[in-house]
Protein backbone atom coordinates (compact mmCIF):
# COMPACT_ATOMS: atom_id res chain seq x y z
CA UNK A 1 0.00 0.00 0.00
CA UNK A 2 2.47 2.44 1.22
CA UNK A 3 6.19 2.58 1.19
CA UNK A 4 8.46 4.70 3.31
CA UNK A 5 11.29 6.95 2.38
CA UNK A 6 14.01 5.47 4.33
CA UNK A 7 14.21 5.43 8.25
CA UNK A 8 13.29 9.07 9.75
CA UNK A 9 13.73 8.07 13.17
CA UNK A 10 16.92 6.57 15.10
CA UNK A 11 17.82 5.39 18.66
CA UNK A 12 21.01 6.11 20.22
CA UNK A 13 21.67 4.53 23.56
CA UNK A 14 24.89 4.73 25.31
CA UNK A 15 26.35 3.28 28.45
CA UNK A 16 28.73 5.53 30.69
CA UNK A 17 31.26 4.52 32.24
CA UNK A 18 33.68 5.10 34.86
CA UNK A 19 37.10 6.56 33.95
CA UNK A 20 38.98 4.30 35.74
CA UNK A 21 38.32 0.45 35.98
CA UNK A 22 38.00 -0.80 39.42
CA UNK A 23 41.46 -2.95 39.84
CA UNK A 24 40.23 -6.90 39.56
CA UNK A 25 36.59 -5.75 39.32
CA UNK A 26 34.18 -5.78 36.51
CA UNK A 27 33.49 -2.53 34.88
CA UNK A 28 29.91 -1.69 34.95
CA UNK A 29 27.93 1.45 33.67
CA UNK A 30 26.86 4.28 35.81
CA UNK A 31 24.64 5.54 33.31
CA UNK A 32 22.78 5.51 30.31
CA UNK A 33 21.97 7.65 27.83
CA UNK A 34 19.16 7.29 25.15
CA UNK A 35 18.91 9.84 21.79
CA UNK A 36 15.84 9.58 19.54
CA UNK A 37 16.18 11.71 16.87
CA UNK A 38 13.02 12.40 14.68
CA UNK A 39 13.88 13.53 11.30
CA UNK A 40 15.75 17.28 12.17
CA UNK A 41 14.51 16.80 15.81
CA UNK A 42 16.64 15.14 18.41
CA UNK A 43 15.89 14.58 22.45
CA UNK A 44 18.38 12.86 25.00
CA UNK A 45 17.35 11.44 28.06
CA UNK A 46 20.28 11.20 30.54
CA UNK A 47 19.98 9.24 33.30
CA UNK A 48 22.78 8.19 36.05
CA UNK A 49 21.88 4.90 38.26
CA UNK A 50 20.85 5.39 41.81
CA UNK A 51 22.93 3.32 43.31
CA UNK A 52 25.71 6.43 43.11
CA UNK A 53 24.05 8.31 45.92
CA UNK A 54 25.52 11.83 44.18
CA UNK A 55 22.65 13.57 45.07
CA UNK A 56 23.02 12.86 49.01
CA UNK A 57 22.64 14.59 51.68
CA UNK A 58 26.43 15.08 52.31
CA UNK A 59 27.47 17.23 49.73
CA UNK A 60 24.31 18.75 48.38
CA UNK A 61 26.01 21.97 46.79
CA UNK A 62 28.39 20.11 44.42
CA UNK A 63 26.74 20.24 40.40
CA UNK A 64 26.91 17.94 38.39
CA UNK A 65 27.38 19.43 34.32
CA UNK A 66 26.20 17.09 31.44
CA UNK A 67 28.93 18.05 28.38
CA UNK A 68 29.37 16.84 24.62
CA UNK A 69 32.39 16.61 22.93
CA UNK A 70 33.50 16.13 19.62
CA UNK A 71 35.83 14.07 19.53
CA UNK A 72 37.93 15.15 16.95
CA UNK A 73 37.66 18.29 18.06
CA UNK A 74 38.06 18.13 22.03
CA UNK A 75 36.09 21.48 23.26
CA UNK A 76 33.57 20.05 25.60
CA UNK A 77 30.07 22.04 25.75
CA UNK A 78 28.51 22.36 28.47
CA UNK A 79 25.19 21.00 27.77
CA UNK A 80 23.21 21.27 31.28
CA UNK A 81 23.36 20.25 34.48
CA UNK A 82 21.50 16.62 36.09
CA UNK A 83 19.02 16.95 38.11
CA UNK A 84 16.99 14.50 41.00
CA UNK A 85 14.71 12.17 39.61
CA UNK A 86 12.04 11.39 42.22
CA UNK A 87 14.21 7.81 43.25
CA UNK A 88 16.85 9.81 43.70
CA UNK A 89 18.97 9.46 40.24
CA UNK A 90 20.32 11.81 37.96
CA UNK A 91 18.20 13.13 35.57
CA UNK A 92 18.51 15.42 32.31
CA UNK A 93 16.37 16.16 28.99
CA UNK A 94 17.82 18.21 26.22
CA UNK A 95 16.18 19.15 22.87
CA UNK A 96 18.23 19.52 20.01
CA UNK A 97 18.48 19.68 16.21
CA UNK A 98 20.43 18.04 13.31
CA UNK A 99 19.07 20.61 10.64
CA UNK A 100 21.42 21.25 8.28
CA UNK A 101 24.31 19.33 9.38
CA UNK A 102 23.33 15.88 7.24
CA UNK A 103 26.33 16.47 5.32
CA UNK A 104 27.49 13.28 3.83
CA UNK A 105 25.70 9.64 3.89
CA UNK A 106 27.46 6.82 6.05
CA UNK A 107 30.09 9.33 8.02
CA UNK A 108 29.14 9.19 11.65
CA UNK A 109 29.65 11.87 14.32
CA UNK A 110 32.16 10.13 17.34
CA UNK A 111 30.98 12.61 20.04
CA UNK A 112 32.03 11.93 24.00
CA UNK A 113 29.33 12.62 26.51
CA UNK A 114 31.49 13.56 29.93
CA UNK A 115 29.42 14.03 33.52
CA UNK A 116 31.48 16.31 35.74
CA UNK A 117 31.28 17.66 39.09
CA UNK A 118 31.30 21.02 39.50
CA UNK A 119 31.74 22.78 42.58
CA UNK A 120 29.43 25.67 44.03
CA UNK A 121 31.80 29.21 44.28
CA UNK A 122 31.70 28.25 47.99
CA UNK A 123 33.32 24.89 47.51
CA UNK A 124 35.49 26.02 44.63
CA UNK A 125 38.81 26.40 46.47
CA UNK A 126 39.11 23.48 48.25
CA UNK A 127 38.41 21.04 45.19
CA UNK A 128 38.29 21.21 41.64
CA UNK A 129 36.30 18.88 39.50
CA UNK A 130 36.91 15.98 38.18
CA UNK A 131 34.84 13.35 35.47
CA UNK A 132 32.60 11.15 37.16
CA UNK A 133 31.69 9.24 33.99
CA UNK A 134 31.67 9.28 29.85
CA UNK A 135 30.29 7.44 27.38
CA UNK A 136 31.17 7.31 23.47
CA UNK A 137 28.42 7.20 21.12
CA UNK A 138 28.74 7.64 17.38
CA UNK A 139 25.67 9.64 15.78
CA UNK A 140 24.82 10.10 12.22
CA UNK A 141 24.96 13.50 11.76
CA UNK A 142 26.21 16.77 13.99
CA UNK A 143 24.05 18.00 16.69
CA UNK A 144 23.42 21.49 17.48
CA UNK A 145 21.97 22.99 20.31
CA UNK A 146 18.50 24.38 20.12
CA UNK A 147 17.95 26.66 22.42
CA UNK A 148 16.94 29.77 21.51
CA UNK A 149 19.75 32.38 21.74
CA UNK A 150 18.59 35.60 22.10
CA UNK A 151 19.75 39.16 20.11
CA UNK A 152 23.15 40.67 21.04
CA UNK A 153 22.89 43.82 22.41
CA UNK A 154 25.93 45.86 21.87
CA UNK A 155 27.72 46.34 25.55
CA UNK A 156 30.94 48.42 25.87
CA UNK A 157 33.88 46.44 26.75
CA UNK A 158 35.86 48.07 29.28
CA UNK A 159 39.38 47.79 28.63
CA UNK A 160 40.44 48.20 32.19
CA UNK A 161 37.89 45.17 33.78
CA UNK A 162 39.80 42.36 31.86
CA UNK A 163 40.81 39.98 34.38
CA UNK A 164 44.21 41.13 35.34
CA UNK A 165 45.84 37.62 34.94
CA UNK A 166 45.56 37.90 31.16
CA UNK A 167 48.04 41.05 31.40
CA UNK A 168 50.16 40.28 34.27
CA UNK A 169 53.47 38.81 32.99
CA UNK A 170 54.05 37.19 36.41
CA UNK A 171 51.41 34.90 35.84
CA UNK A 172 51.61 32.77 33.03
CA UNK A 173 49.22 31.06 31.50
CA UNK A 174 49.41 26.80 31.67
CA UNK A 175 47.45 24.75 29.56
CA UNK A 176 44.88 22.62 31.63
CA UNK A 177 45.67 19.06 32.13
CA UNK A 178 43.70 15.99 31.02
CA UNK A 179 40.84 15.68 31.21
CA UNK A 180 39.68 19.43 30.26
CA UNK A 181 37.35 20.85 32.45
CA UNK A 182 35.63 23.89 30.82
CA UNK A 183 35.97 27.49 32.48
CA UNK A 184 38.70 26.33 34.63
CA UNK A 185 42.28 28.56 34.22
CA UNK A 186 45.02 26.92 35.15
CA UNK A 187 47.77 29.45 36.19
CA UNK A 188 51.56 28.93 37.18
CA UNK A 189 53.37 31.57 39.29
CA UNK A 190 56.11 32.61 36.66
CA UNK A 191 58.03 34.92 39.28
CA UNK A 192 59.39 33.62 42.47
CA UNK A 193 61.19 34.69 45.09
CA UNK A 194 64.78 33.57 45.28
CA UNK A 195 65.13 32.19 48.40
CA UNK A 196 62.29 29.61 46.77
CA UNK A 197 65.13 28.37 44.28
CA UNK A 198 68.21 28.41 46.33
CA UNK A 199 67.07 25.68 48.78
CA UNK A 200 67.51 22.61 48.12
CA UNK A 201 64.91 21.04 49.98
CA UNK A 202 61.46 20.22 48.81
CA UNK A 203 59.47 19.56 51.90
CA UNK A 204 56.75 17.37 50.15
CA UNK A 205 58.72 14.71 48.18
CA UNK A 206 58.68 11.45 49.56
CA UNK A 207 62.33 11.20 50.95
CA UNK A 208 63.26 14.18 52.62
CA UNK A 209 66.72 14.38 52.13
CA UNK A 210 68.73 18.14 51.60
CA UNK A 211 70.33 18.37 48.94
CA UNK A 212 73.54 19.96 48.38
CA UNK B 1 11.34 24.07 19.77
CA UNK B 2 10.52 21.10 21.52
CA UNK B 3 10.06 17.20 20.19
CA UNK B 4 6.66 16.56 20.90
CA UNK B 5 5.18 13.44 23.18
CA UNK B 6 4.89 10.81 20.54
CA UNK B 7 1.28 9.04 21.54
CA UNK B 8 2.34 5.38 21.80
CA UNK B 9 -0.86 3.36 19.78
CA UNK B 10 0.64 -0.03 20.28
CA UNK B 11 3.11 -1.85 22.39
CA UNK B 12 4.50 -4.88 20.47
CA UNK B 13 5.54 -7.36 22.95
CA UNK B 14 9.36 -7.95 23.41
CA UNK B 15 11.76 -9.55 20.38
CA UNK B 16 14.29 -11.72 21.67
CA UNK B 17 17.51 -10.30 20.15
CA UNK B 18 20.50 -12.75 19.53
CA UNK B 19 23.40 -12.08 17.46
CA UNK B 20 26.52 -13.77 16.35
CA UNK B 21 29.72 -11.97 15.91
CA UNK B 22 31.12 -12.17 12.56
CA UNK B 23 34.43 -13.95 12.34
CA UNK B 24 37.17 -12.07 13.21
CA UNK B 25 35.85 -10.06 15.54
CA UNK B 26 36.99 -9.82 19.00
CA UNK B 27 34.98 -10.86 22.26
CA UNK B 28 33.28 -8.30 23.72
CA UNK B 29 34.04 -6.64 27.19
CA UNK B 30 31.77 -3.57 27.47
CA UNK B 31 29.32 -2.07 25.20
CA UNK B 32 29.65 1.84 24.67
CA UNK B 33 26.75 2.00 22.59
CA UNK B 34 23.47 0.66 20.53
CA UNK B 35 21.75 2.63 17.99
CA UNK B 36 18.49 0.67 16.55
CA UNK B 37 16.88 1.95 13.45
CA UNK B 38 13.43 -0.16 12.44
CA UNK B 39 11.94 1.17 9.24
CA UNK B 40 8.27 0.32 7.67
CA UNK B 41 8.76 -1.39 4.43
CA UNK B 42 5.15 -2.00 3.50
CA UNK B 43 1.85 -2.42 5.36
CA UNK B 44 -1.42 -3.17 4.40
CA UNK B 45 -5.39 -2.66 5.83
CA UNK B 46 -6.87 -6.04 6.19
CA UNK B 47 -10.57 -5.73 7.70
CA UNK B 48 -9.69 -6.08 11.44
CA UNK B 49 -5.56 -6.00 11.51
CA UNK B 50 -3.04 -4.35 10.06
CA UNK B 51 -0.58 -5.84 8.44
CA UNK B 52 2.81 -4.45 9.12
CA UNK B 53 6.69 -5.91 7.32
CA UNK B 54 10.04 -4.05 8.01
CA UNK B 55 13.22 -4.67 9.25
CA UNK B 56 15.14 -2.88 12.77
CA UNK B 57 18.70 -2.47 11.68
CA UNK B 58 21.10 -3.00 15.13
CA UNK B 59 24.24 -1.39 15.76
CA UNK B 60 26.61 -2.14 18.36
CA UNK B 61 30.01 -0.71 19.21
CA UNK B 62 31.73 -2.54 22.14
CA UNK B 63 34.70 -2.45 23.80
CA UNK B 64 37.18 -5.63 23.51
CA UNK B 65 37.11 -7.43 26.10
CA UNK B 66 40.46 -7.64 28.64
CA UNK B 67 42.41 -10.64 29.09
CA UNK B 68 44.57 -9.24 31.75
CA UNK B 69 43.90 -10.63 35.01
CA UNK B 70 46.34 -8.52 36.84
CA UNK B 71 45.58 -4.77 37.03
CA UNK B 72 47.84 -2.25 35.81
CA UNK B 73 50.82 -1.19 38.22
CA UNK B 74 50.65 1.97 39.34
CA UNK B 75 53.68 3.85 38.00
CA UNK B 76 56.51 4.42 40.72
CA UNK B 77 58.44 7.65 40.14
CA UNK B 78 62.10 7.76 41.33
CA UNK B 79 62.33 10.66 44.15
CA UNK B 80 65.69 10.23 44.76
CA UNK B 81 66.51 11.78 41.36
CA UNK B 82 67.50 15.00 40.30
CA UNK B 83 65.58 15.90 37.52
CA UNK B 84 62.57 14.35 38.30
CA UNK B 85 62.19 16.91 41.22
CA UNK B 86 62.99 19.07 38.23
CA UNK B 87 60.49 18.05 36.38
CA UNK B 88 57.73 18.10 39.15
CA UNK B 89 58.28 21.64 39.85
CA UNK B 90 58.47 22.78 36.08
CA UNK B 91 54.85 21.27 35.67
CA UNK B 92 53.93 23.60 38.52
CA UNK B 93 52.30 20.64 40.34
CA UNK B 94 53.25 18.70 43.25
CA UNK B 95 51.58 16.17 44.15
CA UNK B 96 51.70 13.05 45.69
CA UNK B 97 52.33 9.89 44.29
CA UNK B 98 49.34 8.40 41.33
CA UNK B 99 48.51 11.64 40.00
CA UNK B 100 48.16 10.48 36.67
CA UNK B 101 45.22 9.63 36.09
CA UNK B 102 43.97 7.65 32.17
CA UNK B 103 42.19 10.80 30.49
CA UNK B 104 38.24 9.59 29.57
CA UNK B 105 37.39 6.63 29.45
CA UNK B 106 40.86 4.90 30.33
CA UNK B 107 39.55 2.45 27.50
CA UNK B 108 40.78 5.43 24.95
CA UNK B 109 43.50 3.82 24.11
CA UNK B 110 41.55 0.43 22.76
CA UNK B 111 39.92 0.49 19.83
CA UNK B 112 36.03 0.41 19.10
CA UNK B 113 34.26 -2.10 17.27
CA UNK B 114 31.33 -1.76 15.60
CA UNK B 115 28.78 -4.47 14.32
CA UNK B 116 25.83 -4.09 12.36
CA UNK B 117 23.08 -6.78 11.91
CA UNK B 118 19.45 -6.34 10.43
CA UNK B 119 16.24 -8.52 11.23
CA UNK B 120 13.17 -8.22 9.16
CA UNK B 121 10.10 -8.14 11.06
CA UNK B 122 6.25 -8.95 10.37
CA UNK B 123 3.44 -8.46 12.52
CA UNK B 124 -0.37 -8.36 12.67
CA UNK B 125 -1.64 -5.75 14.56
CA UNK B 126 -5.55 -5.43 16.03
CA UNK B 127 -6.94 -2.63 14.55
CA UNK B 128 -8.44 -2.10 17.50
CA UNK B 129 -5.63 -0.34 19.08
CA UNK B 130 -5.66 2.23 16.25
CA UNK B 131 -7.89 5.25 16.94
CA UNK B 132 -8.25 6.06 13.11
CA UNK B 133 -7.23 3.87 11.03
CA UNK B 134 -7.86 5.57 7.41
CA UNK B 135 -4.88 8.52 7.95
CA UNK B 136 -2.74 6.32 10.08
CA UNK B 137 0.85 5.93 8.75
CA UNK B 138 2.43 3.51 11.06
CA UNK B 139 5.82 4.49 12.48
CA UNK B 140 7.78 2.32 14.56
CA UNK B 141 9.95 3.73 17.94
CA UNK B 142 11.79 2.14 20.85
CA UNK B 143 10.70 1.56 23.95
CA UNK B 144 13.35 -0.36 25.61
CA UNK B 145 16.87 -2.00 24.75
CA UNK B 146 18.83 -4.11 26.62
CA UNK B 147 22.03 -6.06 25.12
CA UNK B 148 24.49 -7.33 27.07
CA UNK B 149 27.75 -10.20 26.16
CA UNK B 150 26.63 -13.62 26.04
CA UNK B 151 28.34 -16.21 26.22
CA UNK B 152 31.27 -16.43 23.40
CA UNK B 153 31.03 -14.28 20.47
CA UNK B 154 27.72 -13.52 21.02
CA UNK B 155 25.11 -10.76 22.05
CA UNK B 156 21.85 -11.61 23.73
CA UNK B 157 19.56 -9.06 25.00
CA UNK B 158 15.74 -7.86 24.28
CA UNK B 159 13.94 -4.90 22.07
CA UNK B 160 10.53 -3.55 22.75
CA UNK B 161 9.08 -1.67 19.72
CA UNK B 162 5.81 0.25 19.65
CA UNK B 163 3.67 1.68 16.97
CA UNK B 164 2.74 5.32 16.21
CA UNK B 165 1.05 7.51 13.71
CA UNK B 166 3.03 9.59 12.06
CA UNK B 167 0.89 11.44 9.46
CA UNK B 168 3.21 14.76 8.53
CA UNK B 169 5.97 13.47 7.11
CA UNK B 170 8.88 15.55 6.22
CA UNK B 171 9.81 15.78 2.61
CA UNK B 172 13.25 16.42 1.87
Amino acid sequence: MEVSQGPDYRYYKANLYPPVQPPGGVLEPFGTVEIEITGPKGRMNCRTHQCLGLFAETHPRIKYQVMLQKEMDGEPVVIGHLSVDRSGCGVLKWDFSTAGSDSGEGIPVTYKLLIAARHDAGLRGKAGGGVLMSGVISLKSAVRDNRVVGFKKEVKVREKGRDIKERNPFFEKVEPFQPPIPNSVWWRIGVLPDSYWQTGFCPRQKSNKAMY
Amino acid sequence: MVVQEIQKNYVFPRIPLKFQLPENYPEVGCISSISVVPEIRDFRLNRGEMEIRGSYQVTVSYFEALNQSEPDKIREIEYDDFFSHLRLRADGLITDSGEELPAGTGRSSQELNTVQFERPFHTFVDLEFINRPRNFKPGLIIERVNLEAGEGCSLKGELVLSLVNRPRRTHR
